[in-house]
């Protein structure tokens, strides 16, 4: 059970600033994922909690003991990594042993734990096979049960899933879930899947650059996302640009080359303020014959393709502007078609352009 | 018979397959004939031998000089093994793991004495020793001599050894609460051991056959078994020359099938 806290954390390989100082609060048994594109830091800041990278400069402190200076081996911390790092030369117990052993526990209550935490990750009947008798999944179980074996202070979990196929990572995402919430561990989570992020996560950080763009839920970031840069990394967005006219009640007028339109906005933006509007495709609303709602304009449909649960649309506004849009599958627009569309005013965004 | 015509019908690959045959005959038959000799009931060293007998290897074994280089070779070529086993292993855990600035310097230094005439080295040793006062009144600088060129065996096969594990697996054993010699003790070593016993057992071979080293470094009145068959070679025109090397390549062998029967010649690569 750790509070872990953040401060000013930056970190420099040679001349370039890979980490550029921020802050960060995790709370008690929360599991907060780091989310963003490759070069991001995200694995540098994991690294450095791990105690790998030493920080140019900056605290990590658990329960309020920095521990900077401490080596990774004293800073109690379960970690899994992307390719597991199982010792290949041990059986999945003696794996699961290696850290009870540099814990000086007794023989009896070594078998115990290790036991125990196997059965956790369903794994019982295996403690005697190698590493490389496992599939993909059985690995990435004793990676995990390895690392919580040791009861540790931080679970750090780098990539986890990114060496298993679709299907399985799916069920690992919630398979990890529930046990972090069972165990209730502190846990930070590196990740740069967002679909993984909104699963696991009870807050999301979202990563640019070395920097932090926004801190939230799931629904935070992908509904009110902090920048247009978050905005298009986590799900897929049509940015519409325009100009504020003004506010109405918590909504913004902005003037675009769609029309005027009504737009949530978190702030209050000047009149004359350059923005963009996300609609994000699942919310925009399709129909031959003219809707009620205040955002709507005429397009053509100019593509369609079938992915199952969903058809997907792309939309000549005219103007140069395309609209992506996901519609349910029962109700089917030709290519070549002229439609309305409507985006919900409740369900817009306004961004800084 | 069919495969036979084929063979022929193809020249190119026919004239390949002989001259890879060549080859071998050539390289291999100087080491029948020696075997052969080895067991001459004659006089000379003559080839075929007149008769069979192991007289030859009674000869050896009861010469109390070929007994004494015996021993000698074989103490250093141990004592060579595990110093170079030692040094070749953490020399490579510092260029792998550790090196920064000047790593390919310190790799050209240690592979130096693999790439340079051993003659020379051998020159330059003795000099230094002199100048430094060792001379070679002392094994110890044999002794050195014999590290230095197989150092680089060692560090060769333990280098790929290293390459070969993935070093999350050391940062995941420290993340357990294990210090740096545990990581090493526990996890590494396991993991490299393939590559050092390779290395060593290269060591051992070449230190046991060494020659230019040993005869300008010895001191008087020690010899190791290649100075001491050179100089009854000299004289002596007897088969016991063939049966001292008869048993040297049986005792390679005998290296080369320990080594790949604990490692497997597979772990081997440059």
């Amino acid at each position: 059970m750790t509070r872990l806290s953040i401060s000013g954390l930056a970190k420099r390989f040679d001349k370039v600033a890979v980490l550029k100082g921020f802050d960060l609060e995790i709370a008690n048994g929360e599991l907060i994922s780091l989310l963003g594109p490759s070069g991001c830091g995200k694995t540098t800041t994991l690294r450095c909690i791990a105690g790998f990278e030493q920080p140019s400069s900056g605290r990590i402190e658990f329960d309020g003991a920095d521990v900077v200076r401490l080596p990774a081996e004293k800073r109690d911390i379960g970690m899994v990594f992307q390719n597991y790092a199982l010792f290949p030369h041990m059986t999945v117990a003696e794996n699961l042993a290696f850290g009870l052993e540099m814990r000086k526990v007794a023989k009896p209550e070594i078998e115990r734990r290790t036991a125990e935490v196997l059965k956790l990750v369903q794994l019982s009947d295996l403690g005697g096979r190698y590493p490389r008798q496992l599939s993909g999944g059985q690995q990435q179980r004793v990676a995990l049960a390895r690392a919580l074996v040791i009861e540790p202070k931080l679970l750090l979990l780098d990539e986890p899933l990114a060496n298993l196929d679709a299907k399985l990572r799916e069920e690992m995402r919630f398979f990890i879930r529930s046990l972090q919430r069972r165990v209730g561990i502190t846990t930070v989570y590196v990740t740069h899947d967002q679909a993984e992020a909104m699963v696991i996560s009870d807050r999301i950080v979202v990563m640019f650059g070395g920097e932090i763009a926004q801190i939230g839920s799931a629904g935070d970031v992908y509904d009110r996302p902090a920048s247009r840069q978050v905005a298009s990394f986590i799900g897929l967005s049509n940015f519409i640009d325009g100009t504020v006219d003004g506010m109405d009640g918590e909504y913004c007028n902005v003037d675009t080359r769609l029309g005027r339109m009504r737009c949530r906005a978190g702030g209050a933006p000047a009149k004359g303020t350059a923005a963009s509007i996300l609609a994000r495709p699942e919310v925009i609303v399709l129909s031959s014959t003219e809707p009620q709602d205040v955002n709507r304009a005429r397009a053509t449909v100019a593509e369609r393709y079938f992915l199952g649960n969903m058809i997907d649309y792309r939309l000549d506004c005219g103007d140069g502007v395309v609209m992506q849009t996901q519609q349910p599958p029962h109700k089917v627009f030709e290519v070549g078609a002229s439609v309305w569309f409507a985006i919900p005013a409740g369900q817009t965004w306004l961004l800084a352009r | 018979m069919k495969a036979l015509v084929e063979v022929i019908r193809d020249p190119l690959r026919f004239g390949f397959g002989a001259v890879v045959i060549a080859v071998y005959v050539f390289l291999l038959l100087p080491i029948a004939i020696v075997v052969l000799a080895s067991l001459n009931a004659g006089e000379y060293l003559t080839f075929p031998p007149q008769g069979i007998s192991l007289r030859w290897y009674g000869s050896f074994f009861s010469s109390q000089p070929f007994m004494d280089a015996f021993k000698l070779s074989l103490q250093v070529a141990a004592t060579s093994m595990v110093c170079a086993a030692a040094l070749g292993t953490s020399a490579a855990l510092y260029y792998v793991r550790f090196a920064r600035g000047g790593k390919e310097a310190l790799r050209f230094m240690v592979l130096a004495p693999l790439l340079l005439p051993e003659i020379l080295t051998a020159i330059a040793l003795l000099f230094f020793y002199y100048q430094i006062g060792l001379g070679t009144r002392t094994l110890v600088g044999l002794q050195i001599g014999h590290v230095l060129i197989t150092l680089p065996f060692v560090f060769l096969s333990v280098c790929s050894a290293l390459y070969n594990i993935n070093p999350s697996l050391e940062e995941a054993a420290r993340s357990l609460g294990a210090g740096s010699w545990t990581v090493f003790r526990r996890i590494t070593l396991p993991l490299i051991k393939p590559g050092v016993i390779t290395g060593a057992m290269f060591a051992f071979i070449i230190s046991f056959d060494l020659f230019s080293i040993s005869l300008l470094l010895k001191g008087i009145g020690t010899t190791t078994l290649p100075i001491q068959l050179f100089d009854y070679l000299r004289w002596d025109y007897d088969p016991t020359a063939a049966a001292v090397s008869t048993v040297s390549i049986v005792m390679t062998l005998c290296v080369v099938l320990i080594t790949d029967r604990l490692v497997g010649l597979r772990a081997v690569r440059f």
